[in-house]
């Protein structure tokens, strides 16, 4: 099948695929078309049965199902079409896409514009390199989530969790729910991977144990997951001998990070940041390649869903002007991380209109000033890689820079908070 | 109360069905109770030979203890098809490797077996080195290998950018190719099946007896009587040998080795099989930086590393660190850390005798012991053809089956195919438009063949079909797939296995637990 006369094409339905097309649609594309891969709009929020999203957007407790819902209704409403059960298999530069459909077979559309909204996904035991053996018990925290909240299943009842990332103690406290035994969550570093919120209510309000710079160093059982051994870990991250202790549980889930979905930005020759995982993009979130945008987990991953939806309106909007040929070359200054920033998003921007940055940090730090070049500045308490800063700045404030290069920084100010 | 029989399982109405789940090939409990040949050990050795008989007329039947084929060593085989110059001339390994090779190409054609020829390069680092691979070159060609050329590291890194620039030449082997290991075991398997060989998965041998016609072999799931047996059972061979008194030869696991597989976006930067020395005094010891045929890149370093036990596949860290470290050596400008897939261990079986093993037992005329240490996958046609002799030999009348069908086509997979094949496809059946696995691209269609041709748990599906052998390492798909074996075999999501029995994925239905705690 050929699809003809597409003006913005959006590669996913999750919350950021949702968001871009019914941005483009309502800034007056005309034909918009989302390819989804799963038979229904939505993406991994159908399994986020909990609640805490939309506190931002919709400035409402939602559950992720309820959240969905509200873009997938706005979707239907405006007449944007959609492809289910369709995966795109190939992406060309010149914007050529190749999808496989269930209902179609082989589709190819040449869009106008295109927005990869793609998302992202867990890391997975083999990319750490865990050592022992190779049982079945052994699960990402999202896959889980899927057999527990939507296929009603629920893998054991005897779990260590690896890693603290937000799925991974959500998971902890749904595994309580269903009466479970959440023997330990596991976290390397010092402090949780994920949001404070979610360790106070997942973990401390279930008396969850945590031990924090551990890790797991052996997983014991032939055919199901018999046992872990976890270990204390040093400064370098390297366990300390001494510090073995073994655990008996039939379920290890991992919560170990998440990986922005880039093969088909790859295969479109689109520049990808090794820092982010994601596409290098500018402040319209247009990817190296024109003509093909990028918003939501794909570019880099958020902390909660309602910035993927605002980082993707950003995207669709920009879609839409460019299908209209309404792209200007505009004079560009490059975000550079400095210390102790891990990156940030995005990572160009241009200086005659206000922009929101988004950054992380490398490690937890406290009392400390972050700086983006010499137009701004602001204290922090405490800094740690699980929770991203949101920078606005004006465009008068972007005025100010100097040079082609603007670099965001984290000063330590112990003890001259007013330095 | 009543029984359901429902095509795959037994179970009692009302009766919790993961107290009684049993596989699909355990409801014909051996029928059949006698056999001309029985082979022990669906490896690539015992497919291998059951194809290869398959072409007669006579019974043929093969038990497994594992659910499925290539179970063993066979699925940790890295898939070279070795050209044989690695072998010293007059060993049985080498004149296999040599014979195997003649028919190779006819083989390859009939199976639809995945293969690339894509070359090998040597690296040689120092002089020493240098004098290893003219010495390779020497015996390889001794053995009849063709195309044998020392390269200057100008010529080698011409062939292969990646490649260290500090070597000092490279013997190239174009003969060397890869095929896809499982993919191999599966194409001699379904095709000994169709030529009517009975296969029995889960069936352990555990005593043979000696009967006046033969043998009588007891499995856990019954005897079988049988003329002749074939004693392929890998790590295991030394074992099924000694139930018959045997004990000519004996198999050491204490070689364990270690493999990182890489992600495919790695595979596409090396183009030839890698290989490094690592030992200079043993020409089939090397370290190895190769494409897969799947075009992901794998990693692999010998490391003499003894098992804890025969069944002993954990990963080490030690091994895994200096898999990583060798391969830098190898192709230094490649980072792989952040591409990391997997890694997997597995025992290579060696013999005392240092060759391979393909003979009539001298206890009992009539037992034939098949023992391959590597390069086991390259030799598989000709140790098929060796043991039909040897059984020839021992009186078994040989007439040729005049319905043999000599082809058999592989599973058709979407991410080989064209626009207009997938099309096609999709308009005879449309499951081969949906997408299961988003990272090899596997469909619903392409799952419900390798259901149909036998796999019966998620590994089963995954060594099929590749859905969970990418970068997300099923994270996405798993759910679905085991939706797709659940639904086709009749069975509920909590009766899948991962790798058969003992190895369900879920264990309790949700609120389960709760009742039970209430």
């Amino acid at each position: 099948m050929k699809l003809k006369d597409i003006d913005v094409a959006v590669i996913g339905a999750g919350p950021a695929g949702m968001a871009a097309a019914v941005r483009a649609k309502e800034e007056g594309a005309e034909q918009v078309l989302i390819l989804e891969r799963q038979e229904q709009m939505g993406g991994l929020l159908h399994q986020c049965v909990h609640n805490g999203f939309g506190l931002f957007y919709f400035g409402q407790d939602l559950t992720g199902p309820q959240y969905a819902h509200r873009f997938a209704e706005k979707v239907r409403d405006l007449g944007i079409r959609v492809l289910l059960r369709t995966m795109v298999t190939q992406l060309s530069s010149d914007r050529q896409i190749t999808a496989l459909s269930k209902s179609e077979g082989v589709i190819n559309v040449k869009p106008k514009s295109i927005v990869l909204a793609m998302g992202c996904r867990e890391r997975s035991r083999g990319q750490l390199g865990i050592p022992g053996s190779r049982p079945a018990g052994i699960f990402t925290a999202g896959t889980a989530q899927r057999f527990v909240n939507v296929e009603g299943w629920i893998p054991g009842r005897r779990i260590v969790i690896l890693g603290s990332g937000d799925i991974g103690m959500i998971m902890a406290r749904r595994l309580m729910l269903e009466g479970a035994e959440v023997m330990a969550v596991v976290e390397i570093l010092p402090y949780i991977g994920g949001l404070t919120r979610n360790e106070v209510q997942c973990l401390h309000d279930f008396g969850i144990p945590l031990f924090l710079e551990h890790t797991v160093t052996e997983i014991h059982g032939g055919q199901r997951l018999e046992a872990v051994t976890i270990e204390k870990v040093g400064r370098d991250r390297e366990p300390m001998s001494g510090t073995k202790r073994v655990i008996e549980c039939d379920t290890l889930l991992l919560s170990v990070g998440l990986i922005p979905e880039n093969e088909l930005s790859r295969m479109a020759g689109v520049v990808i940041d090794p820092l982010t995982g994601g596409p290098v993009v500018d402040q319209w979130r247009e990817t190296s390649v024109p003509g093909i945008f990028a918003g939501g987990n794909v570019v880099h991953v958020h902390d909660v869903v309602d910035e993927v939806s605002r980082e993707a309106e950003i995207a669709g909007g920009s879609a839409v002007r460019f299908a209209r040929g309404g792209a200007v070359e505009e004079e560009r200054k490059i975000l550079k991380p400095g210390r102790n920033i891990r990156y940030v998003v995005p990572q160009s921007i241009t200086t005659r209109h206000d922009v929101t940055l988004y950054a992380r940090v490398r490690e937890m730090e406290e009392d400390v000033r972050l700086r983006v070049g010499d137009i701004f500045s602001k204290y922090f308490r405490v800094v740690k890689p699980g929770e991203m800063i949101k920078i606005d700045l004006t465009h008068s404030q972007l005025g100010l820079l100097k040079g082609d290069f603007v670099e965001l920084s984290i000063e330590d100010i112990k003890g001259r908070r007013n330095g | 109360m009543p029984w359901i029989l429902s095509g795959a399982t037994t179970y009692l109405i009302g009766s919790e069905p993961k107290l009684s789940w049993r596989y699909f090939h355990s409801i014909n409990d051996l029928m059949i109770h006698k056999t001309d040949v029985l082979i022990v050990g669906a490896g690539i050795a015992g497919t291998s030979i059951a194809r290869e008989l398959s072409k007669y007329d006579m019974k043929v039947a093969l038990v497994e203890k594992e659910p499925d084929v290539g179970w063993g060593q066979s699925k940790a085989s890295f898939g070279i098809c070795h050209p044989g110059a690695r072998w010293p001339n007059g060993t049985l390994a080498q004149r296999m490797i040599y014979e195997s090779h003649q028919v190779w190409d006819q083989i390859i054609d009939e199976l639809g077996i995945e293969f690339l020829r894509i070359g090998e390069l040597a690296l040689a680092f120092n002089q020493e080195e240098v004098q290893h691979i003219q010495a390779l070159k020497s015996q390889g060609e001794k053995n009849g290998v063709q195309g044998l050329e020392i390269l200057s590291t100008q010529e080698t890194l011409q062939l292969e950018p990646y490649v260290n620039p500090k070597i000092k030449a490279a013997l190239y082997m174009p003969k060397a190719g890869i095929f896809s290991p499982f993919g191999l075991v599966l194409a001699f398997y379904e095709n000994a099946k169709a030529n009517g060989v009975d296969i029995y998965f889960e069936t352990k041998v555990t005593e043979i007896c000696l009967d006046q016609m033969g043998f009588i072999v007891k499995t856990n799931r019954g005897d079988i009587r049988t003329k002749y047996v074939v004693n392929a059972a890998g790590l295991f061979s030394q074992v099924i040998a000694q139930m018959i008194g045997d004990n000519s030869f004996s198999i050491s696991y204490d070689t364990k080795s270690t493999c990182i597989i890489l992600d495919k976006y790695l595979g596409e930067k090396v183009k030839h099989i890698i290989t490094g020395i690592a030992d200079i005094k043993i020409y089939h010891r090397f370290k190895t930086v190769m494409p897969t045929f799947h075009q992901n890149l794998l990693i692999y370093t010998p490391i003499p590393e003894p098992s804890k036990s025969i069944e002993d596949r954990s990963v080490e860290k030690r091994a895994f660190d200096l898999t990583l470290q060798d391969a830098k050596l190898l192709v230094p400008d490649i980072d792989f850390k952040p591409h990391i897939i997997t890694a997997f261990s597995g025992i290579t079986a060696r013999n005392n005798r240092g060759d391979f093993i393909i003979e009539m037992s001298n206890n009992h005329p009539g037992f034939i012991n098949v023992a391959l240490p590597p390069p086991g996958v390259t030799c598989a046609p000709a140790v098929g053809k060796k043991v039909v002799e040897i059984l020839k030999n021992a009186g078994l009348p040989l007439i040729k089956k005049s319905k043999f069908n000599p082809n058999r086509k592989a599973i058709k997979r979407i991410i080989h195919s064209s626009m207009g094949e997938i099309q096609e496809l999709v308009n005879q059946d449309n499951r081969y438009g949906h997408v299961i696995c988003r990272c090899e691209t596997v469909t619903e269609g392409e799952i419900v063949e390798a259901i149909r041709r036998g796999a019966s748990t998620l590994d089963g599906v995954k060594f099929r079909t590749r859905a969970g052998m990418g970068r997300c390492q099923g994270g996405f798909c798993t759910p679905r797939v085991v939706k797709i074996l659940a639904r086709e075999r009749g069975l509920s999501e909590g009766e899948i296995t991962k790798k058969g029995s003992g190895s369900r994925l879920l264990l309790y239905r949700s609120k389960e637990l709760l009742e039970v705690k209430n």
